[in-house]
């Protein structure tokens, strides 16, 4: 690949306060999301894959490794990437839509051209019709997905979700995998996507990353070579029942090395 | 639900009603003086009879209390600002702050009356004893503040700026209120206590003075009127946070909130039937 890799991750640490002193919660970390690709990650909980997601967003500096983004080293990177939380973290006192488009336009005299934006991404979501709920008025899987249409409608280049899905139900699920595919694919994004769902990395992801638990670094890397779009229909093909079974076994080695 | 809603407000009247009851036998039974104890109605028609005079002294209190508090409000917020935003702020003056409250505003009154003009005296009473719960109320507010809400804005391109104002001071709002709602009710009787020990009027200054000619009932009356003062601010207060904090009351944004909304507020009281805000931004849209 000629290009830069959108993001690219070197030989990352992060430390963090454990019982009996400081332990490193990533060690050696190194990744690569390719411009355009759709890469996901799965671990074992408490791994750190919010941290990873955390420290490339730039709200935490790294102890050691270098994050570039296309191809430049930036130690600042707050607003280049999207993250999404794998809490909600919407604000209670703003309505979804004006949560939602806190992040198109970050002034309060909103256009109605951001307006419509949010509005947009509020019905991608299938969430039309829910623009003046507060927050609290929404069950938990609607306000996941009022977090993604405002990870979606930020515009960034990259966007880092943190299990996206997590709160919903199996047929809402395969609908915003195909919204995801269609936002990412429209504004040409490239995705990092932590999951714990082996068939929602699948259907979605050009590459999935296994990372382990404690030392926190990618053990394995499979490549996910399946025409697109996919569908929930394909995760009964042969090749989709190898692919799950490869990822499978590889996660089994990291617990039984935990 | 009406029966229940009904029941709760005769009980929020009984009280006051059996206070008045019991005040009323205490003055049929052992009948004391009228200097002593005036009877209710004495009292009541005293309220009738001088409204002119409560009312003038009325209005001093009330605009000390107002001035007292409204800078409280400001200096407050201003105090409670830079202390939550420097630590260097937090050790020097936050101690100062919480231990100003271990100096008795009774014996520091006076001293201030001798200082100050008369109104100005009050005003800077009343403002001592309400800066203290806007302070505190507002530090804690300012820190309560998920940080993770904070944190996913500047992620998504938002400024220091923005997060401060957008997230970190709207989430110090209801601890803050509640601070405001305490600093209304206070701010009357610190403007009472200035009216003590050196004025020419307010309701407090005619408690004392009436007190001391044996118009006691003028007294009376001059409390009443000060109760409902006191009660009046509060119920402002709360009036403010329930418009401030639209979402702690409603699942779904109400139509005055949005700039269209008010408009179509507007033009349904003119008869439009159509007020609602989707509706109105769906045919924006
Ligand atoms: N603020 C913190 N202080 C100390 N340790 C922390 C802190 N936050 C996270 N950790 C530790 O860091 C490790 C990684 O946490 P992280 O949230 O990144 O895991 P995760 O892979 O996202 O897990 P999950 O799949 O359950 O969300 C955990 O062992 C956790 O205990
Ligand atoms: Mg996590």
């Amino acid at each position: 690949m000629s290009e830069a890799p959108r993001i690219a991750v070197d030989d990352l640490w992060v430390g963090r306060d454990g019982r009996d002193g400081p332990i490193d919660v990533l060690a050696g970390m190194s990744l690569v999301v390719e411009p355009g690709e759709i890469v996901a990650m799965v671990g074992p909980s408490g791994c750190g894959k919010s941290t990873l997601l955390g420290v490339l967003a730039g709200l935490e500096a790294p102890s050691a490794g270098v994050v570039r983004l296309d191809g430049v080293d930036r130690p600042d990177r707050l607003g280049g990437l999207a993250l999404m939380p794998q809490r909600d973290a919407l604000l209670p006192w703003r309505t979804a839509l004006d949560n939602v488009a806190c992040s198109v336009g970050w002034s309060s005299a909103r256009s109605g051209d951001d307006e419509s934006r949010a509005m947009d991404a509020l019905a991608r979501v299938g969430l039309d019709g829910f623009e003046d709920h507060y927050p609290h008025a929404l069950s938990g899987g609607m306000r996941q997905r009022v977090a993604l249409a405002r990870t979606l409608a930020s515009g960034a280049r990259a966007w880092l979700l943190d299990e996206p899905f997590g709160a919903l139900d199996a047929l809402t699920r395969a609908a915003l995998h195909r919204e995801l595919e269609r936002a990412w694919r429209s504004v040409g994004s490239s995705v990092l996507l932590v999951t714990h769902d082996l068939d929602e990395a699948i259907v979605l992801a050009d590459r999935v990353y296994v990372s382990s638990l404690r030392p926190g670094r990618i053990v394995a890397e499979v490549a996910v070579a399946l025409g697109r779009p996919r569908a929930a229909a394909d995760t009964t093909r042969p090749e989709f029942v190898r692919l799950k079974e490869e990822l499978l076994g590889v996660l089994a080695s990291t617990e039984a090395v935990a | 639900m009406r029966g229940r809603a009904l029941m709760g407000r005769a009980a929020l009247v009984a009280l006051p009603l059996l206070g008045i009851l019991v005040w009323y036998l205490v003055d049929v039974i052992a009948r004391p003086p009228a200097w002593m104890l005036p009877s209710p109605q004495a009292v009541a028609s005293t309220l009738w009879t001088e409204h002119d005079r409560l009312w003038f002294h009325a209005q001093a209190t009330i605009g000390q209390a107002l001035l007292g508090l409204g800078l409280a409000l400001v200096v407050g917020l201003a105090i409670a600002v830079l202390i939550s935003a420097s630590r260097a702020a937090d050790r020097a003056i936050y101690p100062w702050v919480v231990a100003s409250q271990a100096v008795p505003i009774l014996a520091v009154a006076p001293i201030i009356a001798v200082w100050l003009d008369y109104g100005a005296a009050q005003v800077t009473v009343a403002f001592i004893i309400c800066v203290f719960p806007v302070i505190v109320t507002g530090v804690d507010g300012l820190r309560s503040t998920d940080p993770a809400l904070g944190r996913v804005a500047r992620t998504l391109g938002a400024s220091r700026m923005w997060v401060w104002r957008r997230v970190t001071l709207p989430a110090a709002l209801p601890a803050l209120f509640s601070g405001l709602r305490m600093a209304a009710v206070f701010a009357v009787t610190g403007a009472v206590v200035a009216e003590y020990v050196g004025a020419d009027r307010g309701l407090g200054y005619l408690t004392e003075i009436s007190t001391s000619q044996f118009e006691t009932q003028v007294a009376f009356a001059a409390i009443a009127w000060l109760a409902v003062i006191g009660i009046a601010l509060f119920a402002a207060v709360s009036g403010l946070e329930r418009l401030a904090l639209p979402h702690r009351r409603h699942s779904v944004r109400p139509a005055w909130r949005t700039r269209r909304g008010l408009a179509s507020a507007a033009s349904s009281a003119l008869g439009d039937a159509d007020a609602e805000p989707l509706a109105a931004r769906r045919r924006q849209g």
